[in-house]
């Protein structure tokens, strides 16, 4: 047994030292090119020092369930990149590694604050932001010259262009789904936990919010009905919608040939006069836990996520990345689309990335279903889902753990 | 086998003796393990207990120093290396102070004391791997309170880690943090291997040699208590030494490196062990066991054969159930399991304190369960039989073809005609509205009334479910012989008489298992449900399977809930093949 354990042991450590760190992503298309070829750098440049780096391209709806089983288990990537909601969930179970150890202020600063900002969990940072992702407005330039700033505005143009026995719509976006409906929410001045992290669903803005989508999707209103992410794309690729909420992702799939596409941030909601703030996501590069090579793997990430690769990123893919030097070339700044979004962060609220944050979807989905389908009425369908979202909470609580 | 009464009435009375003997030699044996390892689990190791006391120790001279001398380093260095004592190599004092005031996650780091080096280090090093694990521990401390952990660090063996804040007017002012020192690893021959070795040899020895019931027993008794003592002994030993020397722990966190794996003495060899041998003990008793041995000696060859099939179902099938069946009492948050007992069944059963008609209550979804499977399989049975009476008709054209195209739906793959279906029943752009609309219908909003999105669920899966019947029936119907309807025909019956009275009651024996086993799949059909309504709207057309899936990977990962939920279907579905197992054999015996 003792010789077995040695020769194995002996085996571990001479394939640690030649092992490359492998990184898990799951970009597409134009995104996944512009990270092999920031990899290729690296790989080029680093050749005899450090570790080379191997891509793996993992499905995004499977990537969150595959990271939590095979880190834990010894088979998991070095490196990820993923959105930062499920950071608290990874931090919580210590699947990712804190690196705030090696981080400097100096080096903080390279990176917009909401973005670094996001990947924060108690006190300690879980990764370095890649690109940042938010919701914004699209619209068809050949049908829509001026975007609008004011919800009024936009449910007029709207208006304009709804004739639903045509199959044209003013707007579409997936109106089922909270993530897409979060602009409406905060620009009616609801939220979903307050400054001391308790649940405020069911509130009068919240309310309101939700009462407003229902006029924007209900029967005379200016979406089609049973919108889906597919169907945003389709519609507004057949030149059937003329404005659409969507984020940068969608980019990619829309046939700009065809479309003149123009984008830009959301309107502010003309009743509060605040400004539609959608979720702002950050796609993090995270480290495993499992990392046998850690401070190999964060000079990596140090470079993937230097102001140079950063800009070869926005250039290449037209990725909203997360570094300020991006924003300041004026290559990125030409771009129309680009500093549209840009200009939209200023406005995103960060998504929050803990635990019980993953608890509220499911449920706020289900409520804005109920509302958009006429079977219930904001104010119920919120106060059920509060109900709902305390009974799971109260679940997750230690005190009912032991 | 005729063995004299005597002989086997003395062995059978030997093989109860050895069977309690055995049990009894298990149970206590099993007790003390289980005393001892609830021991371990209660303060972890002792080896831990003098690191903690270190940690404490230090962290109130470390709370002297920082209060009053800060002037000497010395004193402290003299002090820290007082403390280490022979089993430590590491001490360390980590300070945190917030750094920034725009980064919470930015914070200055002192390092008072090492005692590995003989100097005193006023920073972490940030390139110093064994800097960054102090750090982040004394990070871990200020957010969650003391640590005690055993942990294998990348590279190294075994080490027991104690961290403590260090308080000061109820701020803390530092980290203290003690590794005790990392012992040379004693690993003991595995006890398993020989233990599962001793029970193959005697099992084999049993097959081969000509040997009698009372031997089983012996050799089982002896197998077992060898590889039990085996266990027990490793436990001691582990304990002993403190610092665990179980092979399979060495070598994972040989193999895996990183971070600690859970502090555990591995219990399934008990687990396994326990039952076996009660189990044979129970064989010997019975006097199954001499019969069982007979039966392998004499098919030894078709057991061979039958034994990877055995093996795999094992690991494929029992494991997992007994995994799940496992799980379901326990509660599951970040990873980790607590034992809740029967809360989760509670919890369901109860219906989770929500009303009768909301969506999530158990009864509610068990209702849409059973409505939706007795609809399917009364639908998938009448269009099927309708289907294979046609086809059965002698006269008919081009059967072949007809029968092809019937069978096509069940060909596809079901999620394919699944997510089919849910485009054609979309409200605007879908095939189904479509067509209504051409009948002058007006445009139905499918998923968002229970009803539509119901049978929106039920066209897809009676689409998917007639061909099986219908197959079904066609052999069944084959084989009815014809002279009977010819009898029939002679004695004026009708067709509806003929069909009431001769086919129904001949297709009976082939319809019910069909019956059964389409229900089971109904029951249990996610696919369909999941992509066509996906539960829409709020959940009401959820069945009880995609209901547990929810709980688990869409709620809250409540994995426990979820097994809960998977044993609940397991045992109403058992009572039903149970129920209906009974009811056909019934009926067989009518009319055989």
């Amino acid at each position: 047994m003792r010789p077995t354990v040695a020769a194995l042991l002996l085996l571990c450590s001479t394939v640690a030292h030649a092992r490359p760190l492998v990184l898990w992503h799951a970009y597409r298309a134009a995104e996944r090119t512009a990270l092999e070829h920031a990899v290729d750098r690296w790989n080029q440049g680093s050749r005899g020092k450090d570790p080379e780096i191997q891509l793996l391209a993992v499905p995004y709806d499977a990537f969150p369930d595959k990271i939590t089983a095979a880190i834990p288990r010894g088979h998991g990537p070095d490196l990820f990149i993923f959105a930062h909601d499920r950071v608290g969930d990874w931090a919580e179970s210590r699947i990712i590694e804190p690196i705030e150890f090696w981080i400097t202020e100096k080096h903080a600063d390279r990176f917009l604050f909401k973005a670094i900002d996001a990947l924060c969990y108690g006190d300690s940072l879980y990764g370095l932001p890649m690109a940042f992702k938010s919701t914004a407005l699209y619209y068809n330039k050949a049908l829509i010259p001026v975007p609008p700033t004011t919800t009024d505005e936009l449910v007029a143009l709207g208006r304009k262009h709804t004739h639903r026995e045509q199959g044209r719509f003013g707007l579409v976006y997936d109106n089922n789904k909270l993530y897409f409906h979060a602009p409406w929410l905060f620009g009616f001045g609801g939220a979903i936990f307050d400054a001391k992290g308790r649940l405020v669903v069911h509130t009068p803005e919240a309310t309101a919010a939700l009462a407003f989508a229902r006029r924007l999707g209900g029967p005379d209103g200016i979406i089609p009905p049973e919108p889906s992410t597919t169907l945003t794309t389709t519609l507004f690729n057949q030149g059937k919608a003329a404005m659409a909420i969507s984020g940068p992702w969608m980019l990619g799939e829309i046939d700009q040939k065809q479309i003149q596409v123009g984008v830009a941030p959301l309107p502010r909601v003309s009743r509060t006069g605040k400004p539609a703030s959608p979720f702002l996501g950050a796609e993090g590069l995270m480290l495993s836990s499992r990392c046998k090579q850690k401070s190999a793997a964060f000079r990596a990430m140090t470079f993937l996520t230097s102001d140079a690769v950063a800009i070869a990123r926005a250039m290449e893919a037209r990725q909203p990345v997360a570094n300020q030097a991006a924003w300041d070339d004026p290559r990125v700044q030409r771009d129309p689309i680009l500093s549209a979004f840009r200009r939209q962060l200023d406005t995103a609220q960060v998504m929050p990335g803990t635990p019980q944050m993953r608890l509220v979807w499911s449920p706020y989905d289900m409520a804005l279903q109920k509302v958009m389908n006429g079977s219930a009425t904001p104010d119920r369908a919120l106060a059920e889902a509060q109900t709902e979202i305390r009974s799971y909470l109260s679940a997750m609580r230690p005190g009912a753990r032991k | 086998m005729s063995a004299p009464p005597e002989r086997s009435r003395r062995g059978r009375a030997l093989g109860t003796a050895s069977g309690a003997l055995l049990a009894g030699a298990i149970i206590g044996l099993t007790a003390a393990a289980l005393y001892l390892r609830t021991r371990n689990a209660g303060d972890q190791l002792q080896a831990e207990a003098p690191a903690r006391a270190m940690a404490l120790a230090l962290a109130r001279s470390g709370a002297q120093r920082s209060a009053h001398d800060t002037a000497d380093p010395d004193l402290l260095q003299r002090r820290v290396l007082a403390l280490a004592g022979r089993d430590t190599v590491t001490l360390a004092t980590v300070v945190q102070e917030p750094r920034s005031t725009k980064y919470r996650f930015l914070r200055k780091r002192r390092y008072l004391a090492h005692s590995d080096v003989q100097r005193l280090r006023q920073s972490l090093d940030r390139r110093h791997p064994g800097d960054k694990q102090l750090y982040d521990l004394a990070n871990r401390v200020r957010q969650h309170g003391p640590v005690v952990e055993l942990r294998a660090p990348q590279d190294g063996p075994v080490t027991v880690v104690a961290a403590e804040p260090v308080r000061v007017d109820g701020k803390q002012v530092a980290t203290a943090i003690v590794v005790t020192a990392p012992r040379p690893l004693h690993v003991p021959v595995n006890a398993w291997p020989i233990g599962a070795g001793v029970l193959a040899l005697g099992l084999l020895g049993l097959m081969a040699g000509r040997l009698r019931q009372r031997y089983i027993v012996v050799m089982a008794s002896l197998a077992g208590l060898t590889a039990l003592c085996w266990y027990q002994l490793s436990t001691l030993a582990a304990f002993y030494h403190r610092v665990l020397p179980i092979p399979s722990y060495a070598l994972r966190s040989a193999l895996q490196g990183g971070s600690p794996a859970p502090l555990t003495i591995p219990a399934w060899p008990l687990v396994i062990a326990l039952p076996l041998a009660l189990g044979l003990a129970t064989l010997g008793h019975v006097g199954l066991g001499q019969r069982m041995v007979q039966a392998l000696r004499r098919h030894r060859a078709a057991y061979l054969y039958v034994l990877p099939a055995a093996v795999g179902m094992l690991l494929l099938v029992f494991l997992p159930f007994g995994y799940g069946l496992g799980l379901g009492f326990f509660n599951h948050a970040h990873g980790t399991y607590t034992f809740v007992g029967l809360s989760n069944f509670i919890e369901i059963l109860s219906g989770g304190g929500r009303p009768l008609s909301h969506p999530l209550n158990f009864y509610f979804t068990l209702g849409v369960t059973v409505l939706w499977t007795g609809t399917n399989v009364l639908l998938h049975v009448a269009i099927g039989l309708a289907l294979a009476l046609v086809l059965k008709d002698p006269l008919l054209r081009f059967k072949g073809i007809y029968r092809v195209l019937l069978i096509l739906p069940w060909a596809v793959p079901n999620y394919i005609t699944a997510l089919i279906w849910k485009g054609m029943f979309h409200h605007q752009y879908g095939a189904v509205n479509h067509v209504l609309e051409l009948c002058g219908i007006e445009n139905i909003s499918w998923f968002s009334s229970f009803s539509t999105a119901f049978a929106a669920n039920l066209v897809t899966n009676t689409w998917l479910g007639f061909p099986f019947m219908m197959v079904v029936c066609l052999g069944a119907l084959q084989s009815i012989p014809r002279d009977v309807y010819e009898a029939a025909d002679v004695d004026g019956a009708s067709r509806w008489q003929s069909f009431l009275h001769i086919t129904l009651p001949l297709l009976r024996p082939a319809l019910f298992p069909a019956i059964i086993l389409g229900t089971i799949w109904t029951f249990n059909m996610f696919n369909i449900i999941y992509l066509v309504s996906a539960g829409a709207p709020g959940g009401s057309t959820d069945i009880l399977i995609t209901e547990a899936y929810r709980w688990a990977f869409e709620r809250a990962d409540r994995y426990g809930l979820a097994a809960a939920y998977a044993l609940i279907i397991l045992v109403i579905l058992l009572l039903y093949t149970l129920l209906t197992n009974r009811l056909t054999r019934a009926t067989e015996d009518t009319y055989s």
